[in-house]
């Protein structure tokens, strides 16, 4: 219960420091390209494999019950679009980025770096957290789109190449079971998650107890939390967004 | 002047500080000895707001510090600056820049080239050459220790804390590092408080000496004062510091 009270203190303070200029725009922007661009590569490899076990898996059953995979092209689609782009990223992203935060603060932690600036009148949260935050919030929006079109298209070649769909098929398909709006509320769902990724894992740092010890457990910690809470906020996300259907 | 009125401090169920007073006049060198885990850095910790006494008061100037929100501590942490038990360098800053930081914050006035200036005085000062450039790990443990030292003084804070400065540091690194505690608190004319276990250097360089054990103060005076003491924590920690003075 303590850990729930000092959480949502920490969270508000934090929501508190995003709103309040002026920002450090060249760490922000450092703190993006660690988790966009060096995450890139890493995320659609997964979402590519990910996207053709999708309509591998989907055709093979429909050929079982219905003897058709006709529609396999919209409802790959629609997986896509609604979980599978979003939702893996984020767990990558969770994997790389959110051990990553959580270690290194936890070792400025036990190194007592947090301490030396707080003795320096500066605030941990807004010179570690803040800029992490934006940061994970834009990547998480960027990685969802671009992981969202590579698994799409990794779809339609699949497709193409396997199971006899031209790409105008699988278009087609497609556009009979998804919207525009389906890809903006994937790259809502992607910065939601990115969001929880640094409030989880600079969190767990913050708490890290004195060594390595403690470090791997705020790690540990860290992921599985955020993990635990991308998969619940993904539930929460998808009830809401099925109003606008 | 610093002031600690009957000071406790648990965590849980644990309680490592039990009540603890002692008045810290200006100027003073003070160091705090005891053996490990007696609550020597949590003392330390306490009077710049990193911990908060469960009850007491700490007095910093005129001002209890006990209950202090962090924005309300900001102006009584510029008065001090601590040296903590590790170097506490910022991993990602070269050593020019980890003794830029807080002057580029605390005094955003002074242009490049005066900050420049005053990073190398400070390292001067700690005998550090050449290494500005260097991120803290390709520099040694006791050179990043004085780093962490220069850039504590670079703010000129009125008041020094030492958290274990010459922890883990061989001896003659140790020496020079409580010689420099002793001429920067007479130069820069600061009250210093030192945590150690290092009675030798107590002797040598301390106006007084309080030593805690278990929470509490056990026995304080000068050095020549505690050289008479009779409580055997005392004599201990004497004893090793005759022997380290006979070898």
């Amino acid at each position: 219960m303590t850990a729930v009270a000092d959480f949502s203190v920490y969270l508000l303070r934090s929501l508190k420091e995003t709103f309040t200029p002026p920002y450090r725009y060249k760490d922000i922007m450092s703190q993006l390209e660690f988790v966009s661009w060096q995450s890139l590569p890493v995320i659609l490899f997964c979402v590519s494999f990910a996207a053709i076990v999708t309509i591998m898996e989907s055709s093979f059953h429909m050929k079982l019950v219905v003897q058709n995979d006709a529609l396999v092209p919209g409802f790959a689609a629609l997986l896509i679009l609604r979980e599978l782009g979003a939702v893996i990223s984020a767990l990558l992203l969770t994997s790389r980025v959110g051990a990553g935060l959580a270690a290194e603060v936890g070792s400025m932690q036990v190194t007592e770096q947090i301490d030396a600036l707080r003795m320096l009148g500066i605030d941990p949260v807004r010179f570690l957290v803040v800029p992490r935050f934006l940061a994970c919030i834009a990547g998480g929006f960027l990685l969802s789109l671009i992981a969202n079109l590579v698994c799409l298209y990794c779809a339609m070649l699949v497709s193409e190449l396997s199971l006899g769909y031209s790409p105008g098929a699988f278009l087609t398909g497609m556009r009979a079971f998804v919207d525009f709006q389906d890809l903006i509320f994937a790259t809502i769902k992607g910065a939601t998650f990115g969001a929880v990724i640094p409030l989880v894992s600079c969190f767990f740092g913050f708490r890290c107890k004195s060594g390595a010890e403690g470090v791997g457990l705020a790690t540990t910690n860290s992921v599985v939390v955020s993990s635990v809470a991308i998969i619940v906020l993904d539930f929460v996300l998808t009830y809401i967004f099925s109003h606008f259907y | 002047m610093i002031s600690f009125q009957n000071v406790r401090k648990s965590f849980g169920e644990r309680e490592i500080l039990k009540g603890i007073s002692f008045d810290v006049p200006e100027g003073e060198i003070l160091f705090i000895l005891g053996t490990s885990g007696t609550g020597k850095s949590v003392l330390l910790k306490n009077i710049v707001g990193l911990l908060k006494p469960t009850s007491g008061a700490i007095v910093v100037d005129g001002q209890d510090v006990a209950n202090m929100s962090e924005e309300q501590m900001f102006p009584v942490r510029r008065k001090c600056g601590m040296v903590f038990q590790h170097p506490a360098l910022f991993d990602s800053l070269s050593i020019f820049e980890n003794v830029a930081f807080g002057l580029r914050k605390h005094q955003p006035e002074l242009d490049e080239e005066q900050v420049r200036e005053r990073v190398a005085r400070c390292l001067n000062l700690v005998q550090l050459k050449g290494v500005e450039n260097k991120l803290p790990q390709e520099i040694s443990y006791g050179m990043q220790k004085r780093a962490s030292l220069a850039r504590t003084v670079a703010v000129n804070p009125r008041i020094l804390l030492f958290d274990e400065p010459t922890t883990g540091l061989d001896p003659v690194t140790t020496n020079a590092i409580n010689q420099l505690i002793f001429e920067l608190s007479r130069k820069l004319k600061t009250t210093s408080l030192v945590v150690s276990h290092d009675m030798h250097c107590a002797l040598a360089i301390a106006d007084r000496i309080i030593v805690l054990d278990k929470g509490h103060i056990v026995d304080q005076g000068t050095p020549d004062a505690l050289k008479k003491s009779s409580h055997p924590l005392v004599r201990d920690f004497l004893k090793e510091a005759l022997s380290a003075e006979g070898s």
